[in-house]
């Protein structure tokens, strides 16, 4: 049963956008703190009341401001996984994972908590323990078992690896696979770690200040973000400014400037006039306008010889970062005077390059992205 | 010792108590979860008879319930009740008195409840009285233990008010506190020290058992 | 129950006129004792009293002038006030005040205790005597006020005082008695302590018996014997 969801609001939250989500298909909502993303998952278990909203799932209504619909989260069937756990701190393991399964007799109900704990993992021993005698790891297989004896309809998830450490975070990866794999439901989970969102989700739907971005597979993003904001907000690094100098009589592609300036501006002394890059053309920008344009880390390329074809330009190294098993690169463009474009090298080849180092930067510029300035 | 006036001021507290809970329990409450324009006002009204000297309260209660004041007339001719000058008035004024001794604790019970859990508790499908009976109620337990102790410790121990409204007549409104004001000026002080000593080795008990209790139910989580 | 209110003085000799009347008559009562002033008040907000024995006869009359009573009741006994001087006291019992007034000059006087001249009869005597001895100014700032007259006797004898005073009746109790020296202050000092009792409306038949009671020469004889004047005299 798939979940829609419609918020549009202004007070006391600002929160405004739209996503759905299939059965067995999982969601992340990714953006800073104060996005809005909690928010958007409490809209979703019945916490919160939309001044303007709907949610459905399948087929049921559970909330619609326009027709005056709102089912309060007892009678709405979602699993829901608090950042805290939120952990009755004095039952058993055994006795919160009851709680949603008080409709049936005891002795039937705590075969069945038996059985969610057995699910997540906790021994006999750790199921009759209080939340105080738990690991944080292991309340928070209890707090799952929990939701998912609610039998819910989606499953929710916020912020679930902020407090967990590396050894549990591989434990809960192996559970959400389980979870997607045996539960044709939603699910739903907020973070602000886009490199785990972006490794675990389906889809990705960014968010800030409230407002939902852009929403969509996570590579699509990367490769295409819709602004300047939704490409800091993923993260990319290698963001520029231009001016989008229109078709360049190849179809489908057009020329774009590398540097904000209005192209009659004459250049000044021997500053050289800044580059002409041949990008695709969606066809979306009018020609003169300023815009801003990405490139992701698979596109640049380091080359052992003097720069030649378009797209390849002289650079030196300005900063040389050893972390681990990476190296982080910034290099300045003769070209380009200004800019700085940042690398992430692995491999033997970091080893040989230091600051000050003179290279050849090969940009596929095929996989170059153009976004208008203050659109959406 | 006065056990005629031991016997009332346990009635006395007793009642007291049995009106106060489900009031205390229900103003605590709201108090804890709601926050609306003017409830600064509520909680200074509630916190009032804390500050106010009891001879305020008395007064004002003369004056209102009293045999001249026009509801004491009314009560008087129509439910031929009498507010003043015998324990269903003590009760009135003790009830009135006691109001934050019942309510703030509660309150601060309710409010250490983490807002999570009674949310956890509605998304796993808990209607509000298997909320209260499983989640609130043995969370807030401690502090409305101690609430109930600390009124009925209070109740026993009330003197101005009571002398105020109550008049000091004997098995009507002649509290174990008054009777000990009323030997000193008897000058019989061996029996003023006997319920002095009744009273404090009772309070003091009390108190320290709620405390006792509080402790090992907090060490219970 | 049938419920007596009378002025702190009647304290020791009520109880024991209240318990020869139960022996006698077999009807139990129920004894309040405070400042006269105080009962005033409190039947005019309705107290549930039957009796109103008064240390003065003035609170009786407004009583009745307010409907509260039956009749304008009848005169129980006369009181008298001195100055009662706990043992071991710089003061003397001097019932003239002039080692009072010596012990104001030279700094012996430390407290000195009377009832509320604001609500006790006792107390309005207290001061109507200190006035006629010409000390009330120079020991105003000494007062202590005992809120009837059985509490300025207990501040009195309590060793927190140099000593106060008390009325008779309460000075003549063996629990009082003991604990210090008594004189009388002169009659013609202040105005006369007219003790007036009252039956209040509504009085139930036992408190009637004992109003007549009062008055019989039993009653009487346990007076005098605390001091009290019968109200011929």
């Amino acid at each position: 049963m798939t979940m829609h969801l419609e918020v549009e609001q202004a007070h006391p939250l600002p929160l405004s956008g739209a996503f759905q989500c299939e059965p067995g298909e999982l969601l992340a909502l990714v953006g800073p703190s104060g996005a809005g993303k909690t928010s958007m998952l409490r809209v979703l278990a019945g916490l919160v009341r939309p001044h303007c909203g709907r949610v459905q799932v399948g087929d049921e209504v559970w909330c619609d401001t326009a027709a005056g619909i709102f089912v309060p989260p007892q009678q709405r069937h979602v699993g829901l996984v608090f950042q805290n756990y939120a952990l009755m701190p004095h039952l058993s393991a055994l006795d919160n994972v009851g709680l949603p399964l008080l409709h049936l007799p005891t002795a039937e109900r705590q075969r069945q908590a038996r059985r969610w704990l057995d699910q997540v993992r906790l021994s006999e021993a750790q199921q009759n323990r209080r939340p105080a005698g738990l690991s944080g790891g292991e309340q928070q297989r209890v707090a799952v078992a929990r939701a998912l004896a609610r039998e819910p309809r989606v499953l929710l998830l916020d912020e679930p690896f902020s407090a967990v450490d590396q050894m549990n975070r591989q434990g809960l990866y192996r559970l959400l696979a389980d979870l997607r794999r045996d539960m044709a439901i939603p699910i739903v989970l907020v973070t602000h770690d886009l490199h785990e969102a972006a490794m675990l989700a389906d889809r990705l739907v960014v968010m800030d200040a409230g407002q939902v971005l852009q929403q969509g597979p996570p590579a699509a993003i990367h490769r295409a973000p819709r602004n300047a904001r939704v490409a800091d907000l993923v993260g990319i690094q290698n963001r520029f400014q231009g001016r989008w100098l229109g078709p360049c009589g190849q179809s489908g592609w057009g020329l774009l400037q590398w540097s904000a300036e209005a192209t009659t501006a004459a250049p000044a002394g021997d500053v050289p006039p800044p580059p002409r890059l041949r990008v695709r053309d969606k066809g979306r920008i009018e020609t003169g306008q300023s815009v801003h344009w990405v490139l992701t880390g698979d596109a640049v390329t380091l080359v052992d010889r003097p720069a030649q074809a378009g797209g390849e330009f002289a650079a030196v190294v300005t900063e040389a970062r050893p972390l681990g098993d990476i190296t982080l690169l910034a290099l300045a463009l003769q070209a380009v005077p200004g800019v700085v474009l940042r690398l992430t090298l692995s491999g033997p080849q970091r080893l040989r390059i230091e600051v000050g180092a003179a290279l050849t930067v090969c940009l596929d510029l095929g996989l170059a992205h153009v976004m208008p300035v203050r659109g959406r | 010792m006065d056990w005629q006036a031991l016997v009332l001021s346990l009635q006395l507290a007793g009642v007291t108590l049995l009106v106060l809970l489900p009031l205390g329990l229900w103003l605590g409450r709201w108090l804890a979860y709601t926050t609306f324009a003017g409830k600064a006002v509520i909680e200074a009204l509630v916190v009032l008879p804390l500050v106010l000297p009891p001879t305020v309260l008395g007064y004002y209660l003369l004056v209102s319930m009293g045999g001249a004041s026009p509801l004491g007339r009314w009560a008087a001719e129509t439910l031929d009740l009498r507010l003043t000058f015998n324990f269903t008035g003590l009760v009135v004024a003790s009830v009135i008195f006691n109001v934050p001794f019942i309510v703030q604790p509660v309150q601060r019970a309710f409010e250490a409840i983490p807002r999570q859990l009674t949310e956890a508790a509605a998304v796993s499908g808990l209607g509000w009285w298997p909320t209260w009976r499983r989640v609130e109620l043995p969370l807030a337990w401690p502090g409305i233990l101690s609430a109930m102790v600390l009124t009925f410790v209070h109740t026993m121990g009330e003197f101005g008010v009571v002398l105020m409204v109550g008049g000091s007549i004997p098995g009507e409104t002649k509290t174990i506190a008054i009777s000990i004001y009323d030997r000193v000026q008897a000058f019989d002080l061996a029996a003023a020290d006997r319920m002095a000593w009744l009273l404090l080795v009772l309070s003091l008990g009390a108190v320290t058992m709620s405390f006792f209790a509080s402790a090992r139910l907090a060490a219970r989580r | 129950m049938p419920t007596v209110a009378a002025a702190s003085d009647l304290k020791f000799a009520l109880e024991e006129v209240a318990a020869q009347f139960e022996r006698e008559s077999g009807h139990k009562l129920r004894l309040v004792f405070g400042s006269s002033g105080n009962f005033y008040s409190q039947i005019l907000q309705g107290a549930p009293f039957h009796l109103y024995l008064s240390a003065d006869e003035d609170f009786v009359f407004r009583l009745a002038d307010a409907g509260k009573t039956v009749d304008r009741g009848r005169l129980y006994a006369r009181g008298r006030i001195g100055i009662l001087v706990p043992h071991g006291s710089p003061l003397r019992a001097d019932g003239e005040l002039k080692d009072l007034a010596a012990a104001l000059r030279d700094g012996r006087l430390r407290k000195f205790a009377i009832a509320n001249p604001e609500h006790a009869p006792y107390g309005q005597r207290a001061e109507e005597a200190l006035r006629h001895a010409g000390l009330w100014q120079a020991i105003r700032p000494h007062l202590v006020l005992g809120e009837n007259i059985s509490q300025a006797a207990q501040f009195a004898t309590s060793g927190s005082t140099q000593g106060g005073i008390v009325a008779l009746s309460l000075a003549l109790a063996p629990d009082v008695a003991k604990l210090g020296d008594f004189a009388l202050i002169p009659e013609a000092w202040h105005r006369p302590l007219l003790q007036r009792m009252v039956l209040l409306k509504g009085a139930p038949p036992p408190v009637r018996e004992f109003h007549d009671y009062l008055s019989t020469t039993a009653a009487q004889a346990i007076m005098v014997r605390y001091g009290f004047a019968t109200p011929r005299d």
